[in-house]
């Protein structure tokens, strides 16, 4: 009886990463006991990163991997923020098998804290023309909410997480709750002037971003400090000055006495009960031990990280959801999306010879979506946002040897200013975009490998090349010079935004989960992770997920206090 | 627990000796461990010379000041092809075969001038195919090796870990280190 008591509590959370640290941070904040279970070992803020305070002298192999791992893992190996200073958070490909009907890159990191240890800290807030696509626009099903309904909790998270960033006044990217913007350089500030004196509807502004430009006393409390400018962020941050769980809501949620934090803790599947028609909890399997375990609660959220909780869904059968968990109309794992992350457009400037940067910045200039914002004006669907960044570099001449060479080496020299942008293009959800349990291949922990399929669309091929035109055209007009367009042609998952699955609508005839997260079909099991994405927008998309996350938590403890759930 | 203690000690002392003879006899191996190539403390020499050749010591760092030749062995040995590294141990040999051949001694035995003259014939690709491979090998780690090491990039170029500060107007001519 003891052990079933110790095993039962008021929510079980799925993941500890940037949502899951959410949910339990506002369950444990208002005393309910909670626990979170997590697949890979304890990530200690400061104490479990390794390599934060080293020198780059200090990596044997200056920060490249041998060959005998990226020839393993070419996977992550392709991500750009994987390497030898950030290893330990990285899932090797041949450790978590998948399964790619068409090429999919998927970067992941099991650990507590999950990926919000290594997310590029960009918090771009979504607006009504992102909420009203889909209904305009004719794809995916109606978001079942709207900016209002979210827009308190984008400021309550912001707040709490600390963000960067300009008050701008863009109808397409809403101003939020913000420290003091990481300024833009001389020659960013040079193209903002450029663009917004010729055309109407465009900017660029200084990247919002989840730094700690200058802490108030919530980040103190939390422990955290004023961001140093370090830029090695995926490292772990041992100030703090990054939003991460691992630094904020899981040691908040822990100081609270409510949480329970379980690592190591496979979770098989949601255990449903005819009798109540309710989730009643979890079973979960020992990582090291291999032996299963269940666990127990009133409320169940899923936020596993987008595909892994499509993963745990289709596998949570029973007679009732003989296809997976709430999965009447056979929707569950259909219309996944992601970011179009493929162009970029880099050039050179001869002005501003003068001046150049000192120190570093955690963040770029942006430009928000300005492609089909108010009408449809263009042969595709929906818009990009664009990333946009102005430096200089030192340029060594390397030729010959000896003292001449010795000479350049310790006196290079200041190259003229480079600029770079790269897209971020919305991608369409659509029914054949897929992801399902492989019917024989199994993993370590005996569950089914996921089975990815999805790939870029002639919308996609447009929006390349509309951008590609675009910001050739912008570049043109600044006076840029040898510019040069690539496409990286890069699988989808690259851009680590992969989204949907489990969507968000009215009708349960087309959606999974309904305006406050909860499945259609059993309400006291909530998904406020990348799956539950109707449509994808242009927005790093993690700042809305903390937004969802909050509010459906705060939903789900009014209707357990009504007895609802 | 006395016992387990004796335990513990009995594993440490049993890998200190399976450590200690390889260091006290094997004085002909590379001072680093090896996975890949068959590297002896002779052509670990050779290598230190070359790069000190490709970057010389003086009043500012040279490469051996910065183990050049240690981070060269390391990264051919662990990210680079089988066949990369296999004309990497050749070519080394290729090169000190030139100097045997012209002088009749080993690159290590030779004078600045001569070494000079030999890295000269490399930069000009007139040497042996895998002499002239492993020096392209050799010279862009060395200088890699060098510009990120400590006595280069954190004592002469002032890196800094944490800067905490970005200023994205700053006038070229208060630049004081570039790095």
């Amino acid at each position: 009886m003891d052990d079933l008591k110790n095993r039962t509590f008021d929510v079980i959370v799925i993941g500890s990463g940037m949502s899951g640290g959410w949910v339990a941070k506002e369950f444990c904040d208002k005393g309910f006991k909670t626990l979170v279970l997590e697949r890979g070992r304890d990530v200690k803020h400061v104490k479990d990163y390794p390599t934060t305070t080293k020198m780059p002298w200090e990596f044997e192999h200056r920060g490249k991997m041998p060959i005998e791992v990226t020839k393993a893992s070419p996977v992550v190996s392709r991500c750009y923020a994987y390497g030898e200073a950030t290893d330990q958070f990285f899932v090797k490909d041949n450790e978590h098998p998948y399964v790619q009907d068409k090429p999919f890159d998927w970067i992941r990191g099991y650990q507590v804290g999950g990926k919000s240890l290594l997310w590029a800290r960009q918090t771009q807030r979504w607006s009504d023309f992102d909420f009203e696509g889909p209904a305009r626009d004719g794809f995916a099903v109606d978001w079942p909410i709207r900016y209002k309904d979210i827009a308190t909790w984008y400021s309550y998270v912001e707040r709490f997480a600390g963000i960067a960033g300009d008050t701008d006044g863009i109808p397409q990217l809403p101003d939020g709750e913000f420290l003091p913007a990481f300024p833009l350089n001389c020659v960013e500030k040079y193209f903002k002037e450029v663009v917004e004196r010729n055309y109407s509807g465009r900017n660029v502004i200084s990247g919002r971003c989840a730094h700690l430009s200058k802490p108030q006393p919530v980040h103190f409390e939390q422990g955290r400090v004023q961001c140093q400018n370090r830029t090695i962020c995926e490292r772990g941050c041992p100030f703090g000055g990054y939003f991460s769980s691992n630094a904020s809501t899981i040691p908040w949620a822990l100081k609270t006495g409510n949480l329970t934090l379980r690592p190591d803790s496979v979770v098989q599947a949601v255990i449903y009960d005819e009798n109540n028609g309710k989730a009643v909890g979890v079973r979960v399997i020992d990582r090291i031990k291999k032996n299963t375990v269940e666990y127990y609660a009133k409320v169940i959220f899923v936020n596993a990280g987008a595909l892994n909780t499509n993963l745990i869904l289709l596998n949570s059968k029973s007679r009732r959801f003989p296809n997976g968990l709430g999965n009447d109309n056979e929707l569950l794992g259909k219309y996944v999306a992601f970011h179009n992350y493929r162009a970029r457009v880099s050039a050179e400037y001869d002005g501003f010879k003068d001046l150049t940067t000192d120190g570093r910045r955690p963040t770029n200039g942006y430009m928000p979506r300005f492609r089909n914002v108010h009408r449809q004006e263009t042969d595709f669907l929906r818009g990009y946002a664009a990333g946009f960044g102005a430096y200089r570099s030192l340029d060594t001449n390397m030729d010959g040897f000896g003292t001449s060479l010795k000479q350049n080496l310790l006196n290079p020299q200041l190259s003229s200013w480079k600029v770079s942008s790269h897209m971020m293009g919305e991608t369409i959800p659509k029914i054949n975009s897929i992801v399902a349990l492989d019917e024989t291949k199994k993993d370590e922990w005996g569950m089914p490998l996921l089975k990815i399929s999805m790939d870029y669309d002639d919308n996609d091929e447009k929006m390349v090349k509309d951008y590609t035109e675009q910001l050739t055209a912008m570049f043109e007009k600044a006076g840029f010079t040898s510019i040069v367009a690539t496409d990286s042609k890069q699988a989808p998952g690259l851009d680590i935004h992969e989204m949907g699955g489990v969507r968000m609508g009215h009708d349960p005839k087309t959606s999974l989960l309904n305006r406050w997260h909860q499945l259609h079909a059993c309400k006291n099991v909530f998904i406020t992770d990348g799956a539950c994405m109707t449509s994808t927008s242009t927005q790093n998309p993690s700042l809305t997920y903390m937004a969802f996350s909050a509010r459906a938590a705060d939903y789900a403890m009014q209707e357990l206090k009504k007895g609802n759930l | 627990m006395q016992r387990r203690t004796a335990v513990k000690y009995l594993f440490v002392v049993a890998a200190g000796s399976a450590i200690v003879p390889s260091c006290l006899h094997k004085t002909d191996k590379a001072s680093i461990a090896l996975r890949h190539l068959d590297i002896n403390a002779e052509q670990e020499k050779l290598l230190a010379e070359i790069a000190e050749t490709i970057i010389p010591g003086g009043a500012a760092p040279g490469a051996k000041d910065t183990y050049a030749h240690l981070f060269v062995l390391k990264m051919v040995d662990d990210c680079y092809e089988v066949q990369q590294q296999k004309t990497f141990s050749v070519g080394l040999k290729e090169i000190d075969d030139i100097t045997k051949q012209k002088w009749g001694i080993s690159f290590l035995k030779c004078t600045n001038q001569q070494r000079n003259e030999i890295v000269n014939l490399l930069e000009d690709k007139k040497a042996s195919s895998n002499a002239i491979q492993c020096y392209q090998i050799i010279k862009p780690l060395t200088i890699q090796a060098y510009i990120t090491s400590k006595p280069v990039l954190g004592d002469i170029f002032k890196y800094e870990l944490v800067p905490g500060r970005y200023n994205g107007f700053f006038p070229v001519k208060k630049i004081v280190h570039q790095a």
